[in-house]
C-alpha cells in the first residue's frame, strides 16, 4: 500500500488507464447480477459462506486471502454473499483491485460496476468516509498465482500497509478466509524470480510469473481469464480484530502483521480441514 | 497396508511450556476443533495409560475411537487405537532454538479390505494431512498469541 495518497499504489510504467474510483459502482447492475452469480456459485462452486454474522454495524476493512489466478472466483462469491446479507441498499462494500483487472475491457467494466476500485489509500479512505466497507487483498498476484502445494497458506508477502489502513481510518479489521480457488486451476511453480529476471514487477506491477495449467490455456506463463474447475469454494469470516485495543496507538508493525496473519492462517488450515477431496470438496 | 500423514510446525515458545500445553490431551483436545468427540474414560493398568475416545470429524467419516494414551515419554503424547478405526497418533515437541520448539504431528491408518480400502486410504491421507495441519496451527496460535 505504499504510494501518495491520490495515486494508485506503485503505479505501473505501462498501465495507464484511468483510475477506478467509487462512483463506478452500480446498485442497479447488482441487484441485477445477484441471482445469475448465485446460481453459478451454487451450482459450480457450491459456495459456502459463514461467519458474516460477525460483522460489526459500522466500515470495517475485510482482509482476505487471495487464490483463482485472473478469475478470483472466491472474490465474487464473497461480493454475492455480503450483498445480498447486508443486502444492496445497505453499507457498501468496495474491493481494492489491481489496476490491471479495473483496466481491463469486459471484465474491468465488470468489476467496476461491483464495486471494485483501484486500489489506493485515497480510495479506502474515501469509502470509510462515505461510510462504506473495503475488502483487500495484501497477498495480491503473488498471493493469487501462489502454488498449488501452497494453497492452504497466506501468502502476504511481507506486505502491512493493511495494517496502516486500518489504523489511520479507525476501522476494525475482519479477517476472511478462503478455500477452493486455487483448485479453479493449477499452479506449479513459485514465480517471483522469473518475474523480476523480464522486469515484469517494474513494467507491469506483476510480481510473479508461475507456469500455469488451465483452461482453455493449458501450461501458460502467468494467467488469464480462464473456464474455473468446479472446485467447491468455502468461505470464513473470522472475528474482527481491534488494532488499537490490542497494539496501542503506535503499534509494532511486524507484530500486528505477525498477529493477523496467524490468525487467518490458523482460520484457513481450519476451514481446509473441511475438504474430503480437493475440487469436489 | 496403512497410510501416514505427517506435518511440523515451528512454535515460538519454548519447549517445555509448549510441551505443558501440547502432550495433555485434556487441555490440547479442547483446542483442536477438527476433534469433534472426544472424552476421558479412565486410567489404564499401565503407570502413564489413559484410555480417551477421540475422534475427528471429516463429513461423513469419523476417524477414532477408544484410544490408549500413552504419556510415558517426556516431551511426547502418542495413542493407539483400543476400538474403531484402527489408527495411532504421535505428537513429538523438539528444541528449535532457545525460545522455539518444533512440534511434529503424525497419524497413521489402516482400514480393512483389499483394493478399495487401498483408495480409501490414499483419500485419507491428503484428509490426515489437512487435519493435523489444522491442529497445529491452531496450536501455534494459541500459544504464541492467546495463552497468557
Amino acid at each position: 500500500m505504499a504510494g501518495s495518497k491520490d495515486s494508485p499504489v506503485g503505479k505501473s510504467r505501462l498501465l495507464k488507464a484511468p483510475r477506478a474510483d467509487l462512483s463506478g459502482r452500480d446498485p442497479v447492475f447488482i441487484r441485477r447480477m445477484l441471482p445469475r452469480l448465485w446460481l453459478v456459485a451454487s451450482v459450480w462452486f457450491r459456495a459456502d459462506v459463514e461467519g458474516l454474522e460477525k460483522v460489526p454495524d459500522e466500515p470495517v476493512l475485510f482482509v482476505g486471502n487471495h487464490s483463482g489466478g485472473a478469475g478470483v472466483p472466491d472474490t465474487f462469491v464473497f461480493l454475492l454473499a455480503y450483498n445480498t446479507y447486508m443486502t444492496v441498499e445497505g453499507r457498501p462494500l468496495f474491493s481494492l483491485g489491481h489496476e490491471m483487472v479495473t483496466s481491463l475491457p469486459g471484465v474491468g467494466a465488470f468489476a467496476r460496476k461491483f464495486g471494485v476500485v483501484t486500489a489506493s489509500p485515497r480510495a479506502a479512505a474515501d469509502v470509510f468516509a462515505q461510510d462504506g466497507s473495503v475488502l483487500v487483498y495484501p497477498g495480491g498476484d503473488v498471493e493469487a498465482l501462489r502454488p498449488w502445494r501452497d494453497r492452504h497458506k497466506i501468502v502476504f508477502d511481507g506486505r502491512k500497509g493493511f495494517l496502516r489502513l486500518a489504523h489511520e481510518n479507525g476501522v476494525k479489521i475482519v479477517p476472511v478466509v478462503a478455500t477452493g480457488g486455487q483448485d479453479t486451476f493449477f499452479v506449479l511453480n513459485d514465480g517471483r524470480k522469473t518475474a523480476k529476471l523480464l522486469r515484469f514487477d517494474k513494467l507491469l506491477r506483476v510480481k510473479t510469473l508461475p507456469i500455469s495449467f488451465s483452461i482453455p490455456w493449458g501450461f501458460l506463463p502467468g494467467d488469464l481469464p480462464h473456464v474455473p474447475l468446479p472446485a467447491k469454494i468455502r468461505i470464513q469470516v473470522l472475528d474482527p480484530i481491534d488494532l488499537t485495543e490490542r497494539f496501542g496507538d503506535q503499534p509494532d508493525w511486524d507484530d500486528a502483521y505477525d498477529y493477523v496473519t496467524s490468525v487467518m492462517q490458523a482460520g484457513l488450515s481450519t476451514l481446509a480441514a473441511k475438504t474430503v477431496l480437493p475440487v469436489l470438496g | 497396508m496403512s497410510s501416514t500423514a505427517t506435518v511440523a510446525a515451528v512454535v515460538r515458545r519454548p519447549r517445555d511450556e509448549v510441551s505443558a500445553f501440547a502432550t495433555d490431551p485434556a487441555r490440547v483436545l479442547p483446542l483442536i476443533s477438527g476433534f469433534g468427540r472426544f472424552r476421558f474414560i479412565g486410567p489404564l493398568d499401565e503407570p502413564e495409560h489413559e484410555e480417551w475416545e477421540a475422534f475427528l470429524d471429516v463429513g461423513t467419516l469419523h476417524i477414532g475411537g477408544a484410544v490408549d494414551v500413552d504419556r510415558t515419554a517426556d516431551h511426547h503424547l502418542a495413542w493407539t487405537a483400543l476400538r474403531g478405526t484402527r489408527h495411532t497418533f504421535d505428537l513429538t515437541v523438539e528444541p528449535d532454538g532457545p525460545d522455539s520448539s518444533l512440534v511434529t504431528m503424525t497419524m497413521t491408518i489402516s482400514l480393512s479390505g483389499l483394493v478399495m480400502s487401498r483408495i480409501a486410504e490414499q483419500f485419507a491421507r491428503g484428509i490426515m494431512g489437512r487435519h493435523l495441519d489444522a491442529a497445529l496451527q491452531q496450536l501455534r496460535h494459541h500459544l504464541e498469541w492467546e495463552q497468557g
